[in-house]
Order: C-alpha cells, then structure tokens, then sequence
C-alpha cells in the first residue's frame, strides 16, 4: 500500500507525461476499490448467506442464492423479540443521547460566559476527571446502581449513558463556544431585553449545531453498540436492548446457526440504515470530534 | 481528545453579570456537576476505599480494613499480573497496526487523484458503525472450524492445515485483534485524512519545487504534521484497548484457557461474578494507576514531537 502512495501521489506525478499518469490513476483507483471490497466481504457473506440454504452456504460461501429465502428472518425476528427490543434500545439511547447534549451545552456555556470561582472549579474537576476513564471504578458504579435502585431499569442506563459522554461534549462545546463570535450576537440579545435561559435556548443552542450534531451522532453509536452496561444492569428478558438479545441468542447458541446470520443482520441493520443516512455527517463528525475536541 | 486546551483560558467577559444571571448560570452547570459527582467521582474514591477493605459476597456488610493485603495479592498474582501484561500487549499491538495500515490510506485518499474518494472512505468506515459485539460473531464465523467456515474451507481447499483462530491460545488474543484492527483502521483513516486536508498545500508545492519526491515530501511534510492526529488515535485506541470487553465476550469469552482474558474481563467476571469485590478494586487502581503513568509518558513523547516539529 505504501508502494502505492508513492507511486500515485499527485505531487510525483508531474514530470510523467498524461496518459502515463491517467493509466496510474485509473491503476490505483481500481487497487483501492478492490481493497474495499475485501474489506466488505465479511460484511456481504453475512448478509447474502441469510437468504440461502444451509447447503448454499457452505458450498458457495460467496455467490448469490439461487432462490431467496426470507422465512429465516421472521425466525430471527421472533426469537430477538425485535420490536421489544429496539423500542428499548430506542428508551435508553434516544433520551440519554438528548440529556447529555442538552445537559453539555448548558454546562460548557456556563462555564464560558460565567467564568467565576464555583465553576472554574468545576471545570477544573472535569479535566482531572479526563484521568478517570470509567470502566475502572466498575465495581463501585454497579454497588451505587444497586443502592439507588437504578439496577434492572431502563431509566439507569439512561443516566449511565448521560454521564459516559458529557466530559467529551463538554470540552468541544467549550472550545467552540469560546472561540467563536456569539458574544456579539448576545450582547445584542442583552439589549433586546432577551433573559438569559431565552437566550440559551434560541440563540445559542442553534449555533453549537454543528457541534451538538456531532455529539448526538457520536454518542448514539456508542450507546447503541454498548453490550457491557446494559449486560451488567439489565436482568430482565423484557428490558433487554438489542445487542443483549443478540448475545442471548447467538451467544447462547439457542438457535440453529443458519438463523444466527439473520440475527445480526437484524442486530446491524438500524445503524446501518442511520449511516447510510447520514454518512457525511457521521464521517466529518469523527474528524471534527477527534481533532478539534 | 489529545487536542483539548489544557490551560483552560477561560474567556473574560467584559460586563458584570447580575445575581439573578449568575444563579441561572449556576443552575445551567448543576446536571452535569451533579451526575458527575455521583457517576465519576464518588466511585473513583469508592473503589480506592473498597480496595483495602475485605469487601466480597461473603463479607457484604461487615466487611473490615484489612490493610495492603489485597494490594500484596494483586502484585504476587501471575494471573492478575498477565491479565494487565495481555491488555497492554493488546492495546499497543491494535493501535501499531491500525496507524500502520491507515496512514497510507489516508494519504492515498486525499493526496491522490484516484476516482470515486467518497465511496472509498465510507466503505472503510463502515465496520466502525456496527458493534464490537457483533463483529465479533460475525469473525467467529468466517474463523469457524466447523463444516460451514468459509476461511478454514478455503484453507482446506488449498492444501493448508485448519487453523483454530479464535480457539488455539497462542493466536486467539491476535486474531482479535485483526478483528479490531479490520474494524478500527477506517476510523483512524477519517482522522489521518480530515489532518492531512488541514496541511496548506502550499507546502508542499514549494517542496515539489525544491524536487522533492513524493516520498520525501510523506517524510519530511506530511508525516510530521500528523502529529494531532496520530495523538488523538493513540490516546483513545491504547486507552480504549486497555478497556476491551464487548469483542472478547464474542470471540473466545476470555478463554481458551485464559489465553484472552483482560482487564475488564476480569474485573466483570472474577470480581463482580465472583463476588471478590475488594480484591477486584485493588485490581481496578493498580490497573488506573499502569494507564495513569502510560497517558503520562505517551503526553510527554507527544508534546516533545510537536515541540521538535515547531522548531
């Protein structure tokens, strides 16, 4: 690959004459494509074995089905408790992704526009606390869920989800509201006579779109994806998130492992859908989460 | 994450803020204080009070001090002592080759003429959307030695032996962590490239100037200004490591015979499920303070970088 860049890099190329450097470039795009694509394959025999026979499966592991199968996934669908299952994903992560942002901002603007002792303190608290990273009081954290009877409750891991990604959020609003210009537009808010939450709320909060977006998406994908919390925090079978049911099928070993394949396929499909979706977003949310936060 | 202001300049507002303002802004700050206080702090001073305690199933309320004893156990266990050395191992294995494999995707994506850019990066960041838990399942699979295992069948078409990844204990923790690095390298990718974007172009028109090559020019433009990049990726992967779970339940559940048991592993399943909840915190601070002294001296060879690239 490195050979490749070499090669290819813009910059070389213009002593070599045109169609020289065309071939090359069509010669790498085609190189990186096929790279893509062994990538995906994991990702498509997944997928396309769970509409064949077992025999399809194990003797052309990579070709199409010769007839579609759909049956396995009303199985799938049956056994995860789907819909069950992704409501409750949906109560945990869509309010704990929201509490958090909301709750970020409100902090981060505090903390910018009233720099006074109690929160330069706080704030202080919130980078000492970047030392911390959570999972290593995991055993007092699940003593405290059990005292304040937040343990087997879908409304625990909300607040566990509020709690695990604020400090970054924090930091990023911080940095953007700090060096962006708002000031002005408050101040000209101050003189309209606009109070101060009113203005939180339709001015400021607008403006940190970009960074709120970014966020909520990064935040959602980690609450999402998260099998470790609600394994520790959910005992219910009803209360169980997608993932616990996925583990509970597939990691059990409770159904035959042809409608396994469905199982994540329907355990990857809701954020897969989201990424498609919203691809540019996720992807310079990423960049922008990582470099300026 | 490496990239946060640490001097914390807190902007100056010129005008005074009344009584009524400064008590809304303090409410502003209260939620996140005070979910903080109880979520982050309090089991931090928790666990290093519960870690000189015998606090276990057996002793739930009447449990007493005892001392350094399980401080003396965790530093005499060869158990607990390879569980942190396997993390490590881990940790620093995953994030070498995910930067290994996805600066030179970065570079070719951006600094390159080649078609269809977009399509690219977004199939190779599309593995870090799904979930370690699944991905897991997902290699467990196509590393399968049963009759339906598409790796090991082509293997056996091939002539070549039946390789047990995930259950052979001498490869399991590395066929991990290809799952990780498989996953992972796209999201460094967007990193690397969203950096490389941010370098003037500029300079790299006065090195083609001087004749550079474009090797050189990866040598002595590019890779240098990495710099925020490769921190943000190092800090969060190695941290991130240290912590992985979710994958390992899917792939080995921490066997074959311990072979991939770590730290959280073991925090999950010895401590919590086995009820040895002070020994377990013993093991949770010595374990904070090997990442405590790793994100020191990482910040230190970091800045020191970015120092020598200013210069």
């Amino acid at each position: 690959m490195k050979k490749g860049k070499e090669k290819f890099a813009r910059s070389g190329a213009f002593r070599i004459s045109r169609t020289k450097r065309q071939i090359k470039t069509w010669a790498a795009t085609a190189a990186m494509f096929a790279l893509a694509v062994i990538m995906l394959i994991p990702i498509y025999y997944i997928v396309v074995s769970t509409f064949k026979t077992a025999q399809e499966v194990t003797f052309y592991p990579l070709a199409f089905p010769l007839e579609w199968h759909f049956e396995r996934y009303i199985t799938a669908w049956k056994d995860m408790h789907y819909p069950r299952a992704l409501l409750n994903t949906l109560l945990i992560s869509v309010p704990s992704v929201c509490l958090s942002t909301l709750f970020s901002a409100a902090a981060s603007y505090a903390i910018v526009r009233c720099p006074n002792r109690v929160n330069r303190m706080i704030y202080a608290m919130f980078i000492a606390g970047m030392l911390i990273p959570g999972n290593v009081s995991l055993i007092a954290l699940y003593k405290l869920m059990q005292t304040l009877h937040l343990n087997n409750r879908l409304s625990g891991l909300v607040v566990l989800g509020c709690n695990g990604v604020s400090l970054m959020s924090i930091f990023m609003m911080r940095n953007f509201l700090s060096s962006s210009v708002t000031t002005e537009i408050e101040n000209a808010a101050d003189v309209d006579g606009c109070g101060l939450l009113r203005k939180f709320f339709v001015i400021v909060l607008p403006l940190l779109r970009p960074v709120l977006t970014t966020n909520m998406i990064l935040s959602l994908v980690g609450v999402w994806n998260d099998y470790m919390s609600p394994a520790l925090f959910l005992q219910d079978r009803t209360k169980y998130t997608l993932m616990l049911e996925v583990y509970q099928n597939v990691g059990q070993f409770s159904t035959d492992w042809l409608t396994m394949f469905n199982m994540l396929v329907l355990g990857i499909a809701p954020l897969t859908l989201f990424f498609l979706l919203l691809q540019k977003q996720i992807m310079t949310g990423v960049a922008a989460g990582a470099v300026k936060g | 994450m490496g990239y946060i202001n640490f001097k914390g300049n807190l902007q100056k507002t010129s005008r005074k803020i009344s009584r009524k303002d400064t008590l809304i802004y303090q409410m502003m700050i209260m939620p996140s204080t005070v979910l903080y206080i109880l979520f982050v702090v309090y089991p931090f001073f928790a666990t290093v009070g519960y870690s000189f305690t015998d606090y276990s199933n057996q002793h739930l309320f009447d449990y007493g001090f005892v001392g350094l004893d399980n401080y003396i156990e965790v530093l005499t266990s060869s158990l607990q002592l390879a569980t942190i050395g396997r993390s490590l191992l881990y940790a620093v294995l995953m994030t070498a080759f995910q930067l290994l494999f996805s600066i030179p995707l970065a570079v070719i994506l951006t600094n390159t003429r080649i078609k269809g850019k977009s399509i690219l990066r977004t199939a190779f960041y599309f593995p870090a959307v799904i979930s370690a838990l699944i991905i897991g399942y997902i290699w467990s699979f196509l590393f399968s030695t049963s009759f339906y295992g598409p790796i090991n069948n082509a293997l056996k078409a091939v002539g070549l032996p039946v390789i047990n990844f995930f259950g052979n204990p001498d490869i399991a923790l590395y066929s991990i962590v290809f799952t990780q690095v498989w996953q992972w390298t796209g999201w460094a990718m967007i990193i690397i490239s969203a950096n490389i974007a941010s370098i003037p172009t500029t300079y790299f028109e006065a090195a083609r100037i001087d004749g550079a090559g474009p090797l050189q020019q990866f040598v002595r433009i590019t890779f240098p200004l990495l710099h925020p990049a490769i921190s943000v990726i190092v800090v969060s992967s190695l941290i991130g490591g240290l912590k992985v779970y979710d994958i390992i339940v899917s792939t080995t559940g921490g066997g074959p015979a311990g072979a991939t048991l770590t730290i959280m592993g073991y925090i999950i399943n010895h401590s919590i499920g086995g009820g040895y909840l002070g020994l377990g915190s013993a093991f949770s601070v010595v374990f904070f303070l090997v990442l405590t002294v790793l994100t020191v001296f990482l910040m230190k060879g970091l800045n020191k970088w970015e120092e020598n690239v200013q210069e």
